[in-house]
């Protein structure tokens, strides 16, 4: 059995954000927008509210925690802080989902205004790598992992159930320094290897987040040749900074950078699961909750998941404010379980659900605690299915 | 009523969304006749853009979008319970002391209430949410209720015959509020009849005009009835289950009553569990109305199954037998999200209904109206969604 494999039931857990305390926010803006701040405030209001948050968590019922992303801006602009060799700018646009963004012009000059990026705290820059990158982040990993051990040591929770989540190279901007595309990502690569192996060296699960994979798929004017040759290098770039560490301790998530629009111009996970498989994770996390994706458990009918790997599904979503029967969240854990082994899935989230540091959050904190416990009761249900 | 006969029928429950043009001439009071026949030009031309529109989409029972029932803004949850209080005398404005309290007050008897049951669980969330229930004040019930909005009907009627009849539709459907669900919208606010029996009495009376009317203009009447699973969530003191069983069956006994003479095979019944954007942890179980429903005198029941509250529950016909020659139209995409359902799952959907009650007893539908809740590209993107899935489902139960 690898650490992440079930033994006597299905274990839960989500994907890393959660909504931030407001005294969280309200340093975290000052201090993102220049304005004076008190960093040993925040350092203690972070602290604080990772233990709160992890104790809950544990109370909903999720047995794989995190810090809720308290001390980042964002699950993958947050990187920016901890490399050197890039540089913002201010001037360019961050292009997202640009073929529903035309296919649907109207709802999403809404939506930009009021959520994701548009919902910020502090102006998102694009930035783009003008030197040489080098990881400049083991203070700020090591922060975020004695918040979590005090945090779980509090809330009796094992080492091994936690993890922490961190961008992959894809996430981190444009190149116009190195020679080449492969050249570039396994430089950002290597430098990213020092926090995964940071995290992991402290007993913790890492967790890495590329939800730029499936963009590959559908952006305009890649050949399918091309398509796959930048795929092939974003996993092996991956591979390469995951490269020392024991499979059994990576989770790799892939999403679709949180969209909560109608979303027809996407990925499946036919496209990419050959990738994702390529990874030398133990378990591999993805969007199954929501209506765009939730049928695509049938590709497991013919997709071998190999020996001693574990899926996590989404079972609940943050696309909608409704809060999953546990019922319907049973009978997606045994739909996946029947197909890849009891063993070997466990409960999800589709995404996080607060991409970025933000006051009105993907879903009201309220209803992801309801959205958790809901999970809980869903997998305990399976469970009894399961384990008779 | 047509039934799946060689492929899985498409429908929908109900409202789709309205131009800009059409929401701004239903909102601004029409000043003299000229205004007035504007609005009816556009009225007329909307429903046959909009009947055509679905039928391109590939809808096989299409309506009028409900255009004749005034949404006045972008966001309108409440056209389909609004409408009826300009076809009825009887009604006023409600004055301070008529309101339903949010609490029903200490030793009163159980009553519907001004805040759900959901909104004092989840009030955080309703506190910063845009998308709660109104509760803006609604009508009450101050003199005798008659049917005066024969008008505004005929209108209606025409306007989907002229639109069905240039376009060869076989089979239309019109919507009209139940009952019960009436009651519900004025959150039970009566000062004329003695009691909730008279008052049910006399707003059945008076909608079975329309009822008959609409069934006489060879449409398919449509009951829209989110009352019979939601005044669950507004009762205060809060029913047992057996309590709001009996509740529910008296206004579905009324219900019945306004139905009296009209053919079942003219009539469907659409329930949902309210289309604001919240938790929906206190929705009733469908198993738990699920027999309560089927006493409606209906030949198809129309019921909510394509969000995550309640897509579990085609379970529900496992147990229970659905009548012989009823038919049900489950949600096979959802008002609850923007997120476009993948035509794979919606034909998933499909097949699991199929499985259970027989796959010439099911018809595509949606969980609630689109109109007012989703955008509009959105909406119709859903439309072409659930078509296609029954396409996907069709193929594979037909083998072919």
């Amino acid at each position: 059995m690898s650490i992440q494999q079930n033994t006597d039931r299905i274990q839960t857990t989500h994907i890393g954000s959660l909504p931030r305390p407001h005294a969280v926010l309200d340093l975290l803006k000052a201090k993102l927008t220049g304005q004076p701040y008190d960093q040993a405030a925040l350092d203690a209001a972070i602290a604080k509210a990772v233990v709160d948050s992890v104790k809950k968590q544990v109370e909903c019922g999720i047995d794989i925690v995190t810090d809720g992303e308290f001390s980042k801006a964002g699950f993958f602009t947050y990187i920016r802080e901890r490399l050197e060799g890039f540089e913002a700018r201010p001037n360019e646009k961050i292009a997202l989902f640009q073929q529903e963004v035309a296919a649907f012009p109207e709802y999403y000059a809404q939506y930009f205004k009021e959520a994701m990026m548009g919902g910020a705290i502090a102006p998102l820059a694009p930035v783009v790598c003008v030197g040489p990158v080098k990881y400049i982040g083991a203070a700020a990993v090591q922060k975020d992992i004695a918040n979590l051990k005090a945090a779980a040591k509090v809330a009796g929770v094992a080492d091994e159930h936690v993890f922490i989540p961190a961008t992959a190279a894809s996430g981190v901007g444009r190149n116009e320094y190195y020679k080449g595309e492969e050249e570039y990502f396994h430089a950002v690569a290597a430098a990213l290897s020092n926090e995964y192996k940071a995290i992991v060296a402290a007993g913790f699960l890492v967790q890495v987040d590329d939800p730029f994979l499936p963009d590959i798929f559908f952006e305009p004017g890649l050949s399918d040749a091309q398509k796959k040759r930048r795929a092939g290098i974003y996993v092996e770039a991956t591979n390469g900074a995951l490269k020392g560490i024991p499979a059994e301790r990576v989770r790799f998530h892939t999403c679709y950078g949180i969209n909560e629009g109608p979303r027809l111009y996407e990925a499946s996970l036919a496209d990419i699961i050959n990738f994702v498989l390529k990874i030398n994770a133990g378990s591999f996390s993805f969007e199954a909750a929501n209506p765009r994706h939730e049928h695509e458990y049938h590709l497991f009918e013919r997709v071998k998941v190999p020996a001693g790997k574990v899926l996590v599904p989404g079972v609940i979503t943050h696309a909608s404010n409704i809060v999953e029967h546990p019922e319907l969240i049973a009978e997606r854990l045994l739909r996946f379980a029947k197909l890849v082994g009891r063993e070997n899935v466990i409960a999800g989230a589709d995404c996080g659900f607060s991409s970025q540091a933000l006051y009105k959050t993907e879903v009201h904190p309220t209803v992801v605690w309801e959205k958790f416990k809901a999970m809980r009761q869903g997998a305990d249900l399976a469970t009894k299915q399961l384990w008779k | 009523m047509r039934h799946s006969a060689d492929r899985v029928l498409t429908t929908h429950a109900g409202s789709l969304p309205r131009s800009d043009a059409l929401r701004q001439a239903w909102s601004k009071p029409t000043s003299g006749p000229r205004q007035e026949a504007k609005l009816q030009a556009l009225l007329r031309s909307s429903v046959s853009a909009v009947v055509e529109e679905q039928l391109r989409a590939g809808v096989d029972v299409p309506n009028d979008g409900e255009f004749g029932k005034p949404m006045r803004s972008a966001s309108d949850l409440a056209a389909w319970g609004t409408y009826i209080f300009s076809r009825l005398s009887g009604f006023g404005p409600t004055s301070p002391d008529a309101a339903a309290p949010d609490r029903a007050l200490a030793g009163q008897p159980m009553r519907i209430v001004g805040q759900r049951w959901e909104q004092r669980e989840f009030s955080e969330f309703y506190a910063h949410s845009a998308l709660v229930p109104s509760t803006a004040s609604r009508p009450t019930c101050i003199g005798p209720i008659t049917y005066t909005g024969q008008d505004a009907l005929s209108r209606d009627l025409a306007n989907l015959k002229a639109a069905t009849e240039a376009s060869g539709v076989k089979e239309a459907f019109v919507t009209s509020i139940a009952v019960g669900s009436l009651e519900m919208f004025c959150r039970g606010q009566n000062s004329h009849y003695p009691t909730a029996e008279a008052f049910l009495e006399a707003i059945a009376a008076a909608v079975s005009v329309e009822y008959r009317a609409i069934v006489e203009a060879g449409f398919l009447l449509q009951l829209d009835d989110p009352g019979l699973p939601d005044t669950w969530d507004m009762l205060d003191p809060h029913p047992s289950l057996e309590q709001y069983k009996r509740y529910a069956m008296l206004r579905v006994e009324a219900l019945n009553h306004a139905l009296h003479g009209l053919p079942e095979d003219r009539v469907r019944y659409h329930i949902c569990w309210g289309s604001w954007h919240g938790p929906h942890t206190t929705d009733i179980p469908l198993r738990d109305v699920v027999d309560v429903m089927l006493r409606v005198n209906a030949q198809a029941y129309s019921v909510e199954a394509a969000n995550v509250r309640h897509e579990h529950e085609y379970k529900v016909w496992q147990q229970v037998k659905l009548p012989e020659g009823k038919l049900l139209i489950p949600g096979v995409v959802s008002h609850a999200t923007n997120v476009v359902e993948h035509p794979e799952l919606v034909a998933d959907r499909i097949l699991a209904y199929a499985k259970a009650i027989g796959r010439e007893n099911v018809i595509a539908g949606t969980d609630c109206g689109l109109g007012g809740r989703v955008h509009s590209q959105i909406a119709w993107a859903k439309l072409r969604a659930l078509v296609e899935g029954a396409r996907i489902a069709s193929a594979e139960l037909w083998h072919r």
